[in-house]
């Protein structure tokens, strides 16, 4: 019994912390839904006003290059490629990077689009990896489309071709099979343009699960659930995550991801910052992080805009494996992304972005898992040991437990409040699975980001986890 | 005289029943339809009509779309006048390479939109 | 254990305990009431939805009657129509929320409607006294409503809210300043007057693009002069000023515009620049060239472009001096396609002409400190170092000397190399200290020192990738009839396929350019040889204008006008023949009288040994551009200290007919000349 006061003590000691966590989880959650709240009304409001499309043609529409870029995309690229070229904007430009695809992705293009090689001059201090050949299309109709076929060189290097190839004042950077309502281009120029005292850097929007959905001729006609159950439950995190979670950190400035399907840049601050790291995973991630520290150490005025008009819908994972590969990656590229720019973390030099944006990735994008994980470890084993205190575990439990279904209970009436597109049944359907998703989809991504983790941690120490992924999988 | 059977193709509906209320005013026989699926069931239902104008962005089923399917599917040439929205000059000219016989941009004029259908029907 | 148990049961935070559970069914609540609120949401979203739906459907045909209704075509069944719908109107506008629907279906129908139509729905809308509603609207607190209130207004065009919009342009919160500039510029023309003079604050771009765009769509708009705002204290109004005079084509704003090149906003910057584009403000030049060096990329590169668009020859030099100055890639090779743009027949001849005046100089200057690298150049040379130094000297005096000449009628190329000696001498010759340049000149070299064309071929694939596209480039910028032998091998034996397809493209270009240049042979650079410039012309013309040409060959002629004037003695018609005769005699005169002097002794020369004209041409392209250090050096070797006039000089000094300084052997001079040519021709 001589150790049983140093067992009360930890015990204790522990369950404060649990409690600590739970309840600054809790608080943070409700303000970003009272943010996210606000600004969804705010923003409604202010775009009830004004027609876009009638500003499409101005002489003052600046010039959008999409970069869209492609490997083993063979199946599809034609299409969507075509979807592409026929977005309601007049001074864009569609460059699809080929990535060096071991299919017959550049032959289908160069036979679809009539394309031929045209002769440039590349920089001589080429830091990408080898241009073979850069086509454009011999038809009028398809003058937006430019093809760069190079080396692979992974997806931010490809990126990177086409932001340095390009000559546009902003710069897309989409996933080729993701589907882009007509008017996303116009909504970008507006978010872009509509500020007047700080430069906008980069622009980031809403992804919607296409799933299911009826898409004809490179249109969306209409909305439907996915029928997947896998699909279901990314669709509710796709709701809670967009809907709330980047709508709160939109309307407080430090939005701190773009999702690779659908971001777009400010060229000239986007190459001087040094465009997309090659060196990670999450490239997507670490290029906000990059951009935005380069304004804050120069001391420039600007922002980051976030569209929450759905415009870009694109078909996630619906195989539990792929869907593992893919949240595994995302954590990996968290954690070097994290790591990367550590020195930011509660660092009053990059103001709310090093005092709460940076604090938010590091406990609760990237510690949560963990502590999950081994909170999950610890129980059982104090029970197994006895000590378990069952009263307050239960407790803990059902609270964390309510929370989270409320929470996305919260998310789902703002996705009908906002967007309105599925049917009541399909939204019941929702909400149950809002209330089961804590037992079984949660626990997966739980697992998939521990198995990043330990990838990223031990195996690249012992010399051979160095990326091997020179593809680039969906969303 | 027989009144000119004319199918009204547009989505909008205080627009459609602005226009509708127009043309009969002028003498046509207007039949209305909201959308793709309609026009392509109406067309199979009923004869042919002696013209057809429709806006150019409709669900289901594009001003273009409805041109290939008159010229190609049932292959008449029953004139097609093509509302489009502004800045949508690209479609505009694929839809008179489908054979479109004219067009009105909106915002619409309605005396203008009556001049066209007179022309068009005269020429037939 | 169940005793063990127990004991941390008791001491468990029970506090924590209470507050979890607590927490646990308030959000139990909470998450009922969100069901219960989504569902709701959902249904009257979806009824209201429908209930507008139904509304409008109801006030649509209503609406119409009004709108075309027409007193003089209205048959009296018509009239009666018309008037029960008047009452029936009469009696929902009392009622609060349809007059808000019937104001919501009258926008709609606006934005789709034009014309006459849209007309006759203005002044239904008035007619109704809607717009009293919306100018409620304006004096509510709220942002939202106050926006709406102006967005009605601006919709149905309600001119007499003018005035009171005006006073929302300086309102504090951002949608309404916003939306009433929308509102006064597509009300009245003068709006845009108003609006730039007073407005304070940062006009957005895309304001500035929607404001534009209703300024497009203004029927009859008589735009105002927007010179009057490009010095506003507002920036962004300077900006749009500037953007509109652009669009609207205002060339009155020029000097101010040659001024805000210099402004601090970048933005503005830009805008200025474009529009010395735009309206070809040549006398904007100078100050592009300026500010070109102060600028950021986008800057930079749009001023190359703009000095591309004026299309001055003389800006070559300008774009030359870019192309080799640390510039990122972009930037140089911008100003390269703009050379090439400004110079598509005449690039390599004015390249070549320029590359003397500065290599040539350059050698000059840094003859020590070539001569330090050179280790075995420099033993031969050592004692004639004194002599290089004389040579500058004299290439001074002989500039002093030309200047006052210039007006003579030169070739445009040779008055641009003097200037370019003039000014550039100092300050603008590229550094020629490093390692890889000493390498190429050597390599240049040896083809005056009659390599054959192996040599340099090895000397070529001796190198490595890297060097080898350096060769090349600096061939491509100097490259003469002579590399082409040389491209030719590489193309033949270079396994990269980057440099083979360079090497194609050089020759290519070479071989193009070697064509231009024989075409576009100026007569008056050098003596001919054989045929008279004057036998073509006179083959073609009347009497009256071959009197006058053989006048002119009495003037300027010498021996092979002789012959052709020997021939025209033969002429059938009188008066030429008698002119023939004249003019033969004169002729013959002035070849008596220059026969010791050095031009006649070049003619001699020619007859026996000179090539064509096309090839002397030639040479002296690969002269100017091609060598470098021997330039000066070389021609040390073999003559003495009165013999250093370098060639170009000797054809720059007989261009200009100014004589050389008096110790001067001319035969001598001579002798140099016509061997180099036989040296480089046949290399």
């Amino acid at each position: 019994m001589f150790d049983s006061d140093f067992f009360n003590i930890v015990v204790n000691y522990i369950n404060i912390i649990f409690l600590m966590f739970t309840i600054i989880l809790f608080t943070g959650y409700t303000v970003m839904g009272y943010l996210a709240t606000k600004h969804t009304l705010h923003y409604r409001r202010k775009n009830s006003f004004g027609d876009l499309s009638k500003v499409m043609a101005s002489p003052l529409a600046p010039s959008i290059t999409i970069i869209a870029p492609a490997y083993n995309e063979g199946m599809n690229i034609v299409e969507n490629v075509r979807s592409l070229l026929s977005l309601n904007y007049v001074d864009y430009e569609v460059m699809v990077v080929n990535d060096g695809s071991k299919d017959d992705t550049l032959e289908k293009m160069i036979i679809a689009y009539d394309l031929v090689k045209i002769e440039q001059r590349i920089d001589p201090n080429w830091k990408s990896k080898p241009i073979r050949g850069i086509y454009k299309s011999k038809h009028k109709a398809f003058s937006k489309l430019t093809v760069i076929d190079k080396e692979n060189g992974g997806k931010s290097d490809a990126l990177n071709t086409g932001m340095q190839l390009s000559s546009n004042r902003y710069v897309g950077c989409i996933d080729v099979d993701c589907l882009l309502l007509p008017e996303a281009l116009l909504h970008v120029v507006k978010s872009f343009y509509q500020r007047s005292g700080k430069r906008v850097i980069a622009v980031g929007g809403v992804i919607r699960v296409a799933n299911s959905c009826k898409i004809a001729g490179g249109e969306l006609e209409e909305v439907r659930l996915p029928k997947n159950w896998l699909a279901k439950f990314q669709l509710l995190e796709y709701t809670r995550s967009f809907v709330l979670g980047r709508m709160a950190w939109g309307s407080i400035d430090s939005l701190l991801i773009i999702s690779g399907a659908f971001g777009f840049f400010d060229r000239e601050i986007a190459v001087a910052a040094g465009g997309y790291d090659t060196n990670t995973v999450g490239e997507d991630m670490e290029i906000v992080f990059r951009m935005r520290r380069y304004m804050h150490e120069k001391k420039l005025p600007y922002t980051v805009e976030y569209i929450p008009d759905p415009l870009c819908w694109t078909e996630v994972p619906e195989e539990i494996k792929i869907f593992v590969n893919q949240r595994d990656r995302w954590s990996r590229g968290n954690l070097e992304t994290l790591t990367k720019h550590k020195d930011m973390f509660f660092n009053p030099k990059y103001g709310r972005l090093g005092m709460i944006s940076y604090p938010y990735w590091f406990f609760y994008e990237w510690l949560a898992p963990l502590l999950e994980f081994f909170g999950f470890l610890s129980i059982l084993l104090f029970y197994y040991l006895g000590i378990l205190n069952v009263k307050f575990f239960m407790a803990i439990t059902a609270a964390v437990f309510s929370f989270s279904v409320m929470f996305s209970f919260f998310a789902i009436l703002w996705e009908v409040y906002a967007y309105n597109q599925y049917k009541s049944k399909d939204i019941f359907i929702l909400m149950i699975f809002a209330i089961i998703e804590p037992f079984i989809f949660h626990p997966l991504v739980t697992f998939s980001a521990i198995r990043g983790n330990y990838k990223k941690l031990f195996k690249v120490k012992s010399g051979w986890g160095t990326i091997t992924r020179k593809g680039f999988s969906k969303a | 005289m027989v009144k000119k059977r004319l199918l009204l193709a547009e989505d909008d509906e205080l627009l459609s029943s602005l226009l509708k209320f127009r043309l009969k005013k002028s003498g046509y026989d207007v039949d209305l339809v909201v959308n793709g699926k309609e026009v392509k069931e109406y067309l199979n239902a009923n004869n042919l009509p002696d013209i057809i104008v429709s806006d150019i962005m409709m669900p289901y089923m594009s001003g273009i779309e409805l041109i290939d399917y008159v010229r190609n599917q049932l292959n008449s040439k029953l004139p097609i006048i093509i509302i489009s929205s502004a800045g949508n000059e690209e479609n505009v000219l694929s839809a008179f390479e489908m054979g479109a016989n004219d067009f009105l941009s909106k915002p619409v004029s309605p005396s203008e939109l009556l001049i066209r259908v007179a022309r068009e029907l005269n020429k037939v | 254990m169940i005793n063990t148990n127990n004991i941390y049961l008791n001491i468990a935070p029970n506090v924590g305990v209470d507050l979890l559970w607590w927490l646990t069914s308030l959000f139990a609540v909470i998450g009922i009431v969100y069901i219960l609120t989504t569902f709701y949401t959902k249904s009257s979203l979806m009824l209201g939805i429908k209930r507008k739906k139904i509304k409008k459907r109801e006030l649509g045909p209503i609406v119409s009657e009004f709108l075309f209704f027409d007193e003089n075509t209205a048959t009296l069944e018509d009239k009666n129509t018309y008037i029960s719908l008047k009452i029936q109107i009469r009696q929902l506008l009392k009622n609060k929320r349809d007059r808000k629907v019937l104001a919501e279906v009258l926008v709609e129908l606006s934005q789709d409607l034009s014309g006459e139509t849209l007309r006759s729905l203005h002044s239904l809308y008035k007619n109704l006294g809607l717009e009293k509603d919306a100018l409620i609207k304006l004096k509510s607190w709220k942002w939202y409503t106050i926006s709406q209130g102006i967005l009605e207004l601006t919709q149905m065009k309600v001119t007499d809210s003018y005035n009171q919009i005006t006073k929302f342009v300086n309102d504090r919160r951002g949608v309404i300043h916003k939306q009433s500039v929308i509102a006064i510029v597509s009300l009245k023309d003068e709006g845009i007057n108003y609006f730039l003079d007073t407005t304070q604050h940062k006009i957005s771009e895309w304001q500035q693009l929607k404001l534009l765009e209703i300024l497009q769509n203004k029927k009859d708009f008589n735009p105002p002069r927007f010179k009057n705002w490009l010095f506003s204290k507002n920036t962004d109004t300077v900006l749009f000023a500037l953007r509109l005079l652009k669009y609207y084509d205002q060339n009155d704003g020029n000097e101010a515009i040659i001024q805000l090149i210099r402004h601090k906003n970048s933005l503005i910057r830009l805008e200025a620049i474009q529009c010395v584009g735009e309206f070809f403000l040549v006398e904007a030049r100078e100050t592009l060239k300026n500010v070109f060096w102060v600028s950021n990329n986008d800057c930079k590169l749009l001023i190359i472009e703009v000095i591309e668009t004026l299309g001055f020859k003389e800006d070559v030099a300008f774009l030359k001096l870019i192309e080799d100055s640390k510039q990122v890639f972009a930037v140089k090779n911008k100003a390269y396609a703009a050379i090439n743009g400004l110079m598509p027949e005449n690039h390599l001849k004015l390249d070549g002409l320029e590359e003397i005046s500065s290599d040539y100089l350059d050698s000059l200057i840094n003859t020590k400190e070539l001569k330090e690298k050179e280790a075995s150049f420099l033993e031969e040379k050592i004692s004639e170092e004194k002599q290089n130094n004389n040579t500058i000297e004299e290439v001074e005096n002989i500039k002093t000397v030309k200047e006052p000449e210039d007006k003579k009628e030169e070739n445009i190329n040779l008055e641009f190399t003097i200037e370019d000696i003039e000014e550039d001498t100092v300050k603008e010759i590229a550094p020629i200290d490093d390692e890889k340049h000493i390498e190429f000149i050597k390599f240049l070299d040896s083809k005056n020192e009659e390599f054959s064309s192996e040599i340099y071929d090895e000397l070529y694939f001796k190198q490595d990738k890297d060097k080898k596209l350096e060769l090349l480039e600096k061939i491509e910028d100097t490259g003469t009839s002579y590399e082409i032998s040389l491209l030719e091998n590489i193309i033949k034996k270079e396994t990269n396929e980057q440099l083979k397809e360079k090497a194609e493209f050089i020759l290519n270009r070479i071989s193009k350019n070697q064509e231009d240049i024989i075409e576009e042979v100026d007569p008056k650079i050098i003596f001919l040889p054989e045929q008279t410039v004057f036998k073509n012309l006179y083959e073609n013309c009347d009497t009256e204008a071959k009197l006058i040409l053989l006048e002119e060959i009495s003037m300027l002629g010498d021996r092979k006008e002789l012959n052709f004037v020997i021939e025209e003695l033969k002429s059938s018609e009188h008066i030429i023949r008698q002119k023939a005769a004249k003019v033969k005699l004169i002729l013959e005169k002035r070849i008596e009288n220059e026969s010791i002097e050095e031009v006649e002794a070049i003619i001699e020369n020619d007859t026996l040994v000179l090539p064509k004209l096309e090839d002397v041409e030639f040479n002296i392209n690969m002269d100017l551009d091609s060598t470098t250090t021997d330039k000066a050096v070389e021609p040390v070797l073999e003559c003495d200290e009165n013999k250093l006039m370098p060639l170009e000089y000797c054809f720059l000094m007989e261009e200009l007919e100014i004589k050389p300084q008096k110790p001067f052997s001319l035969f001598n001079i001579d002798f140099e000349l016509s061997d180099e040519f036989y040296t480089d021709q046949y290399n």
